[in-house]
């Protein structure tokens, strides 16, 4: 088993400090202590440290001006943060889930370790310009930690506006995403050409195609690997139904499935983060769960690929 | 593939409905006066019905998907303008066609045989009439009901249902965007588990196969 360094975060380090004068409430004491031992990854291109589980938002979040659903979201946005919680991801394509984040955001208040990421998605390069600066104002924030060009979409275009965008300050990391398995030659172009801070691309327990090239080629290059349908958009939850856990389980720490498809990702050495997506309050705690504790080694890697593949 | 859930497109559905009410009644009404002149037609009949179902599509095409749905599906502007055209054809087609007289036009409530008339009937009255009691029983909460002249599925459906009893080679024109609504709806009523539009790709089946055959016949 390899042991994940937890990294203070700069939240949890301010709740650490906080912690020592705060009174014996175990939910106080709880909230201190779970960040604190929140495993986090550098990116590549600065060594900045991020939160190993982010959140994903298109069809979870897009629940429209419906206030009591809102409201719900923001409890999970809320639970996402008290564990430490670090990336959100969205798009424009995600229908009102930029609104819904922004909404969130807005009665949770800013949150220190929100690293925030969502995408450009529109033919023209023109119209791009405006689509992220509508972004910026849905979310509430002057600047994107993340700004990534949507399913390659345009991409030689929002490239040249995305340098520029970082260079000015309106957002600290450009990146390129992908998902399915779709296109994945010309994305291995980019990234064999191009100097991107991240990539965005689907691998979990059954869909490992990126193994061979993709992510060996992101950590040769020192571009951060984000992984979008983790669970195969829930999907790979069906096909587990409701087995048991397997006895290897608790040798990672994991408490149920969701951790170990969690952490079979998060265990391979090219990964930065995961961003699984989540209604539900109870869901957020399980996958939070995943940054904490050890991690799976090879050997363990595949026995958990031949579980998940033998169900 | 759909990225918004079943309780929130249900949730904007109810939303919809309660905005607009008491507009049901009124589609409600209106429905069954285009069903009363397919049974027994009268003289500037058909022109009346086609501009009513003109401005049901324009309708569904503007406020449903343009102005609602937009908001949650980026697929939803495409939609709303197909809807808007489907209506602007049926104005075309309907409404001119019975001025201009003899160019081949569509004359609705003219059936080309008994056996599609009542089909066509059929159809028309379960849009109208079935349809949302049926979501009600399947387990949507009231208001948030498909309505034929408000929502696309039963809009789709009924449309049909006048065109099967209709004459005219402009049917099949008129037609398309109905048909095609019903499988896409279907599909989308699968994905997300919405039981009471999977009638809707048979619906479009069964008007597809009234018309081939009925179009066979002398109009
Ligand atoms: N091209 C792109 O850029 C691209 C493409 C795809 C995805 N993405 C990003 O990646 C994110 C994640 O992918 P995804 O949303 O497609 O799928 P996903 O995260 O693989 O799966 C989400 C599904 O898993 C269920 N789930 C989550 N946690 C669970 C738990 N602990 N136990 C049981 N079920 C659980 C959720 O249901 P509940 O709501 O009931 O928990 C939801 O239906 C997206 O939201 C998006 O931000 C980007």
């Amino acid at each position: 088993m390899t042991q994940e360094r937890p990294e203070p975060t700069r939240r949890a380090l301010l709740a650490g400090l906080a912690g020592l004068a705060l009174p014996a409430v175990p939910g106080a004491r709880a909230l201190a202590a779970g960040p604190a031992s929140v495993a986090t990854r550098p990116i590549p291109a600065s060594g900045e440290r991020i939160p190993v589980i982010g959140m994903g938002t298109s069809r979870t979040f897009n629940v429209g001006d419906d206030p009591g659903l809102r409201d719900a979201r923001t409890e999970v946005l809320r639970v996402f943060f008290e564990a430490g919680g670090g990336m959100i991801d969205s798009s424009p394509m995600y229908g009102s889930s930029e609104a819904v984040i922004g909404y969130g955001l807005e009665r949770l208040g800013m949150q220190e370790t929100l690293f925030s990421a969502t995408k450009v998605w529109i033919r023209s390069q023109a119209e791009g310009v405006e689509q992220m600066a509508e972004s910026r104002r849905l979310w509430g924030l002057p600047r994107f930690d993340l700004m990534q060009i949507h399913n390659l979409v345009s991409w030689e275009r929002h490239l040249e506006t995305l340098r520029r965008d970082k260079a000015e300050g309106r957002a600290r990391y450009i990146g390129i995403t992908t998902s399915h398995g779709r296109r994945h030659r010309e994305l291995e172009e980019i990234m064999a050409r191009e100097p991107l801070d991240f990539v965005q691309l689907s691998y979990n327990v059954l869909d490992r195609e990126v193994e061979r090239r993709l992510l060996p080629l992101a950590a040769e290059r020192g571009i951060a690997v984000i992984v979008n349908r983790p669970f195969r958009r829930g999907a790979l939850f069906e096909r587990i139904g409701d087995a048991p856990l397997p006895g290897w389980a608790a040798e990672v720490d994991c408490e149920n499935w969701a951790q170990i498809l969690l952490k079979f990702i998060l265990s391979h050495p090219a990964v930065t983060c995961a961003i699984p997506a989540t209604r539900q309050v109870a869901h957020m705690r399980e996958n939070m769960g995943a940054q904490i504790g050890r991690m799976p080694d090879e050997s363990l890697r595949k026995r958990m690929a031949a579980a998940v593949e033998a169900l | 593939m759909i990225l918004y859930e079943r309780e929130v497109y249900l949730s904007l559905l109810a939303r919809y409905n309660e905005a607009l009410w008491p507009a049901q009644l009124l589609a409600l009404l209106l429905g069954l006066l285009a069903l009363g002149l397919l049974w027994r037609p009268r003289r500037g009949g058909d022109r009346l019905v086609a501009a009513l179902l003109a401005v049901a599509w324009i309708w569904v095409g503007a406020g449903f998907f343009l102005r609602q749905m937009a908001s949650i599906d980026y697929a939803a502007p495409l939609f709303g303008w197909l809807f808007v055209l489907q209506g602007l054809l049926l104005a075309w087609r309907g409404l001119l066609a019975g001025r201009l007289g003899g160019k081949p036009g569509c004359k609705l409530g003219g059936s080309a045989s008994p056996a599609a008339t009542r089909i066509g009937l059929g159809l028309a009255a379960f849009a109208l009439l079935a349809m949302p009691p049926l979501a009600w029983l399947l387990g949507q909460p009231w208001p948030a009901l498909p309505v034929f002249g408000l929502t696309p599925g039963a809009t789709a459906v009924f449309t049909l249902g006048l065109l099967v009893a209709a004459r005219g080679r402009a049917r099949w024109l008129l037609a398309a965007v109905p048909i095609a609504w019903c499988l896409l709806g279907g599909f989308l009523a699968w994905e997300l588990a919405l039981p009471a539009a999977y009638p809707l790709p048979l619906a479009g089946l069964l008007g597809l196969a009234a018309l081939f055959l009925t179009g066979r016949r002398p109009a």
